[in-house]
């Protein structure tokens, strides 16, 4: 049992949400319905106020490969993310090279930022 | 005047030579007669008889010259009856001169006219009886010496009347009086004790035919008397048929009548048949009744009015019951108005209540028995044991329901039940069913039946609520179940075929569909509808209630340490779930990835004026390395100054071009979370959560 959120102007599938956003309540720009069943594998539309379910997606190789491509290039990402220390943490770091006078790539800052790009290096 | 005598010698004196004194009659002396005495006394002798009989000679004559005419007459006349009276001896004619062989004739010696004898009482000379034959007629009649009444009419061709000149019959009295004076008399003087006096017919040669005897029984008083009638099968061998004894009691077939009418044979056949000529009230029947003053003189009656080949019997002159021609039997009325297949016996005359009671002893049974031509079984019954107070009803003779003497029915299809243990005590051998019908022309009108113990179910012991398809059809869809170990399924599927087969309920209740909890009527926006769980208490409990500003609000609740129930978790009617005292908005969303989003929270039904609010965003394409986060803490501040403040953006991150989440203001309360497109196609699942304490 889900919400599905179709635009108004063609009918085209918006998204699925299991509790209606109050932007949408009302928005005559989208129509939603409420379904049994969703299963997010196939294409869903609104055809004379009825909801249809379509075919089944199927990602082509090249959209595959682009995506995956987009994948490797941001893959180094969330890792560094996750790694890197909280903001605070890098402020006092600075802070802490700059009374010292070692606002260079020998600074705490730089060393430990350096050692987390160094430990997820990005994809080439 | 002197005598003179003058004498005569011998010579002849002459008559009239001679005068004498005429002597007068009856003188007898010795003196001469003179020719006038002599005239005289011849005349006196012959004394003026009559001219033919003045002579001796004549008188000779007639006496028929006989010298012995005296004896001759005397020999004569002692041949005759003597007007005193003796002994005729020989035959008497009057009225003919014709010697009659008949000891008595009489005939009239007229011309024309009857013969007759007139007695007549010499006191009263009016007062006259005649015995008369005219024509043949020989008639007894009473004269009053002006007028004839006819008393006793013997025809020419022997029929008798008395009171009757024209008997139509051998014997035909005829009575022309109101008084209720004997008509007929049979006396038997000699008669005494154990005598009798009958009357009886010959219709053979010999012997009697038939008999009416008056017997004097002497039984059981002195001088009682019966009146037997008695008939002949062979003309000779008398036999009683009916008997009046000395007490009024008749008895055909019975000489000892105990009753005023008392019928009986030796064989086996129709005792008495009555009958009327009346077509509509032909009375055969009738009994009076005097003992009591409400119906004295009432007339109670069997009748049969021949042209409707009835008996009706009627009490105080009102028809109570009647058989009709064919053969129904109707009580209370008189045209039959039962139904067409119970119409042998109908009670009632459909205005007032009426009724059938049967009696019995008090240790014994009443039955209605319904049989058929089989013989005595007793295929269909009903029978109440008054021994014990209950009422029982058969089909093909095996008992089927029982009402007991507490009210309890048991409804028993074979079997071999005999006691209901329940108010309502159902059985079957094999498989127990209820059915519930409506025949009523409605189309969604279906059949419902309980069904039990289905043999051959692996539910067997369970019971199944099945419904129809159809109006009026064989319940066939099981809508409740109850396993043979106490589950129940609803709306589980399953049909009559299967039994509880397919009704196999996983847990102590299980629904094949929907569950409604609550109502309008019973819940309404006031009340809560709620679930409710159990272990040695209630524990847990889920409810429902009417949310403020509409909509609903679904309450979780636990209980404490000391047993009392506590709201652990509900959801508003915005969709957002507080838990623990923490208010919290979740949404769970599928977007597509090249697509903006755009979600607007009213984060006033949040978190109030001055509280924080942990804010979590994402989305994954369905690459778990591709996707979008958002992770920050907002503040409301005060009432007066209501937006939210953004505290901290703990985390703000997408990769693979996912789009980002972005955080805005829209008014004082509603703030707004945007999802940039990303830029390829393809789509993923992710979450909305925004919670603050209560």
């Amino acid at each position: 049992m889900i919400n599905l959120i179709f635009k108004a102007s063609d009918g085209s599938f918006h998204m699925a949400t299991s509790n209606v956003n109050k932007f949408y309540n009302d928005n005559d720009d989208f129509i939603v319905k409420y379904v049994e069943d969703f299963d997010s594998e196939y294409t869903y539309s609104v055809v004379d106020d009825e909801v249809v379910k379509g075919d089944l997606i199927v990602i082509s190789d090249d959209d595959a490969a682009e995506i995956q491509a987009a994948i490797t290039s941001t893959s180094h990402h969330t890792p560094r993310l996750l790694a890197y220390p909280s903001i605070g943490e890098q402020l006092d770091l600075l802070y802490h090279d700059i009374e010292n006078g070692t606002l260079d790539n020998t600074g705490e800052f730089y060393t430990a930022i350096k050692a987390i790009k160094d430990s997820n290096p990005k994809a080439s | 005047m002197a005598t003179k005598v003058k004498l005569i010698a011998d010579g002849v004196i002459t008559p009239d030579q001679i005068t004498l004194t005429t002597a007068s009659t009856g003188t007898n002396t010795t003196a001469p007669a003179t020719t006038a005495f002599v005239q005289q006394e011849i005349s006196a002798l012959v004394d003026s008889s009559p001219e033919a009989l003045n002579t001796l000679n004549e008188l000779a004559a007639a006496l028929g010259d006989d010298e012995n005419f005296s004896t001759t007459v005397t020999d004569s006349i002692a041949t005759k009856l003597p007007l005193a009276g003796g002994a005729l001896t020989g035959n008497l004619s009057i009225g003919d001169s014709s010697s009659r062989s008949f000891a008595l004739y009489i005939e009239n010696a007229g011309s024309a006219g009857a013969g007759q004898l007139m007695l007549v009482d010499s006191d009263n000379d009016t007062l006259q009886r005649e015995i008369r034959t005219d024509a043949g007629v020989l008639s007894f009649d009473y004269w009053d010496s002006s007028n004839r009444t006819n008393h006793l009419t013997i025809l020419a061709n022997g029929k008798v009347g008395i009171g009757e000149a024209s008997p139509d019959t051998i014997l035909h009295i005829k009575k022309n009086q109101s008084s209720a004076n004997s008509t007929l008399k049979l006396e038997n003087s000699a008669g005494g004790n154990n005598s009798s006096f009958s009357i009886d017919w010959q219709l053979a040669s010999s012997g009697t035919s038939a008999q009416i005897k008056a017997d004097r029984t002497n039984s059981p008083g002195a001088g009682d008397t019966d009146l037997i009638f008695s008939t002949s099968t062979t003309g000779t061998a008398l036999v009683e048929a009916m008997r009046i004894d000395s007490s009024g009691n008749v008895g055909i077939g019975d000489s000892s009548p105990s009753a005023k009418l008392e019928v009986r044979g030796s064989s086996n056949s129709t005792y008495l048949i009555a009958g009327g000529d009346d077509s509509l009230n032909g009375r055969a029947l009738t009994f009076t009744s005097s003992a009591s003053a409400n119906f004295n003189g009432a007339e109670h009656t069997i009748n049969a009015p021949s042209s409707q080949g009835v008996i009706a019997l009627s009490t105080y002159s009102t028809e109570r019951m009647r058989i009709d021609s064919s053969g129904d039997v109707l009580i209370g009325q008189t045209s039959q108005t039962g139904y067409a297949f119970a119409q042998k016996l109908v009670v009632g005359d459909g205005d007032a209540n009426d009724g059938i009671t049967i009696q019995s002893g008090s240790t014994h049974q009443g039955n209605l028995a319904f049989n058929h031509s089989d013989g005595t079984t007793a295929h269909g019954r009903i029978s109440y044991q008054h021994n014990s107070n209950y009422m029982q009803f058969f089909t093909d003779n095996t008992e089927k329901m029982r009402i007991e003497n507490g009210g309890s029915v048991g409804i028993w299809t074979n079997s071999g039940k005999t006691d209901a243990q329940a108010s309502l005590d159902i059985a079957a051998n094999v498989g127990v069913s209820l059915r519930f019908s409506s025949t009523y022309n409605y189309g969604p009108n279906r059949d419902w039946q309980i069904n039990t113990n289905n043999y051959g179910s692996t539910n067997w012991g369970g019971w199944s609520l099945e419904q129809s398809t159809s109006q009026q059809g064989t319940p066939s869809v099981a809508r409740i179940g109850v396993h043979a170990n106490g589950n129940v399924g609803i709306n589980m599927g399953g049909d009559a075929s299967s039994g509880l087969t397919s009704i196999n309920p996983a847990t102590a209740l299980h629904v094949g569909g929907d569950i409604t909890v609550g109502s309008a009527d019973a819940v309404g926006t006031s009340g809560t509808a709620s679930i409710r769980f159990q272990n040695d208490n209630e524990r847990s409990r889920i409810t429902s209630n009417y949310d403020s500003g509409g909509g609903g609000r679904l309450g979780f609740w636990t209980d404490s340490t000391g047993g009392t129930l506590l709201q652990r978790m509900y959801i508003n009617n915005e969709g957002r779930k507080v838990t623990n005292n923490v208010n919290e908005y979740y949404e769970r969303i599928f977007l597509v990835n090249n697509t903006s989003y755009t979600f607007d929270i009213d984060v006033k039904s949040i978190g109030a004026s001055g509280q924080i609010l942990e804010v979590f965003a994402g989305y994954t394409h369905y690459s778990t390395s591709y996707g979008a986060v958002l992770k920050q803490v907002w503040s409301q501040r005060s009432t007066a100054q209501s937006d939210v403040q953004l505290i901290s953006s703990i985390v703000n991150h997408s990769t693979g071009n996912a789009g980002a989440w972005s955080f805005s203001y829209v008014d004082a309360d509603t703030v707004r979370l945007t999802k940039s497109a990303g830029t390829y196609g393809g789509s993923g699942w992710g979450y909305i959560l925004i919670r603050s304490p209560d």
